[in-house]
């Protein structure tokens, strides 16, 4: 029988280091790409996503169920996330983001007609050079699915102040993707 | 090109997914004909309705990755906690916090010393207060002649001088010097003048300490004179602590240690005196009479004249 979060932190508690390989087996995906939205390439967000499981391992004990732990585990892979874009942020190289993009573009279905006039590597292109908070909103709210209530829980805001930000998010997507249809236009003009 | 302020709330409030139908109705109708607000709307339906997947690594990378993790934690669970030593030079590993760390075990050290030193002095001075407290309290407890003996503090270098008919200024040392002003009975006063006619100290200290006792009645001080006049080297402090005596005539001590005197006693004037003080006592005859065969007949004729005199014996003179 699966074990809800709540026992494999018991477990781990009483020193079961495998209850945490499976927590850490359940969120490694989520944790990734919270992370994805700081470090901006593969490599970055694997080791940001190291750092969120080694603290989140030594701050355990600390982990109330007033939250869920995803919505815990989020918050601190925020707050790594931050500390790393504060000591790395001369480091991400536009070569990284280029490397990344093309090989997203290269997945590319041309038969979405949603995107018809942008593709799926030029909206990630515009996500990417959204600012941390407003990007990872769009993160949580879109690749991960959560309700406004539980994001406000990892961006340690209130509610009305994510609705806003995704809507601001969404205004400035569309600058962005305006842009750089209008750079693409005198590109191959 | 902004957003239709208008319908900026509906807009908020669908892409929270917190919209009712009617608004949605509303919404949906303005951005037939708003071009703005259309465009975002199309910008979360790609976002909602794409998978927009990131390039997540593949799945051994993240088997990897929790190994790495795991392996870390285990390292560190296995470590034996940290000396202070070793937390300390840890700690102070940036040359920076040296000069910091240094000023601040110099201002401890400082601060200690200063401390201490008016700690040591206020407990000098505490302890002085609680040397002078135990030493009376002895005293009140040394009631007679042995206890004074077997007292644990012996006084040196005593000092007395009368201040008035009740006071007497005492000094003396102990494990440190005290000086104060006491009355006359007081039971330390008392303790110190024993202790001085007991030690051995300088014979004008003996005669003093003997002069001044002459005003105070306590049992342990007629012990202490009793003890002079038996065993002090000197005639002068003897023949003091004998008349101090006579303030006791009545005591049936102090006339045995006048007895004694008879029998004993080298100086011929102190026996003489002894017959004169014990005479004016209310010693029985018999008791004097016992102590004739004691006396030589050439060195203590003087002696043995005075008593037969007093018990009206007849006596040869050889």
């Amino acid at each position: 029988m699966r074990k809800t979060d709540e026992e494999l932190i018991k477990d781990v508690q009483t020193g079961t280091l495998e209850a945490f390989d499976q927590l850490m087996q359940r969120y490694q995906e989520y944790v990734f790409r919270v992370a994805y939205g700081f470090g901006k390439s593969q490599q970055n967000a694997m080791d940001i996503s190291q750092n969120v499981f080694l603290k989140s391992y030594e701050k355990l004990d600390s982990y109330k169920k007033r939250s869920t732990f995803k919505a815990w585990i989020g918050r601190i892979a925020c707050n790594e996330g931050i500390n790393w874009a504060k000591k790395n942020r001369r480091y991400i190289s536009s070569h990284e983001m280029e490397e990344v993009l093309i090989n997203q573009g290269s997945n590319i279905s041309q038969e979405d007609e949603l995107l018809a006039k942008e593709n799926k590597a030029e909206l990630l292109k515009s996500l990417l050079a959204l600012n941390t908070k407003y990007r990872l909103a769009v993160v949580l709210r879109y690749l991960e699915e959560m309700p406004i209530k539980q994001i406000s829980g990892v961006l340690n805001c209130s509610e009305e102040v994510v609705k806003n930000m995704l809507h601001r998010s969404l205004q400035r997507l569309r600058q962005n993707l305006k842009q750089q249809s209008y750079r693409g236009g005198h590109e191959s003009m | 090109m902004k957003v239709c302020k208008k319908y900026q709330k509906y807009l908020k409030q669908y892409l929270a997914g917190e919209i009712d139908s009617g608004d949605e109705s509303r919404l949906f109708d303005h951005i037939k004909n708003c071009i703005s607000c259309q465009e975002v709307f199309q910008i979360h339906q790609s976002l909602a309705d794409t998978q927009l997947d990131l390039p997540l690594p593949d799945s051994q990378e993240f088997v990897r990755l929790r190994e790495k993790i795991l392996d870390k934690i285990r390292l560190k669970e296995s470590r034996e906690p940290l000396s202070w030593y070793q937390i300390l030079s840890e700690y102070f590993t940036f040359s920076f916090y040296k000069p910091v760390v240094a000023a601040v075990l110099l201002l401890i050290v400082f601060f200690t010393g200063f401390l201490s030193q008016r700690f040591l002095t206020d407990n000098r001075v505490q302890s002085k207060a609680n040397l002078l407290k135990n030493i009376e309290h002895t005293a009140v407890k040394n009631t007679d002649l042995k206890a004074v003996e077997n007292s644990p503090y012996i006084f040196r270098n005593v000092q007395f001088r009368k201040i008035d008919e009740n006071n007497i200024a005492l000094s003396f040392e102990v494990s440190s010097h005290v000086e104060l002003i006491s009355s006359k009975n007081d039971p330390l006063v008392k303790e110190v003048l024993v202790q001085s006619l007991l030690n051995p100290e300088p014979l004008g200290t003996r005669l003093k300490s003997i002069s001044l006792t002459q005003d105070i009645v306590d049992p342990k001080i007629k012990q202490a004179l009793i003890f002079t006049l038996q065993h002090d080297q000197s005639l002068a402090v003897r023949m003091r602590a004998l008349y101090c005596l006579t303030a006791y005539r009545d005591d049936k001590e102090v006339q045995d240690a006048f007895l004694k005197l008879l029998k004993e006693e080298e100086s011929v004037n102190m026996r003489l005196m002894a017959i004169d003080y014990l005479v004016q006592t209310n010693i029985n005859d018999q008791a004097l009479e016992n102590t004739i065969p004691y006396l030589e007949l050439g060195r203590d004729a003087a002696v043995r004249h005075k008593l037969n005199q007093y018990l009206n014996i007849e006596h040869t003179i050889n």
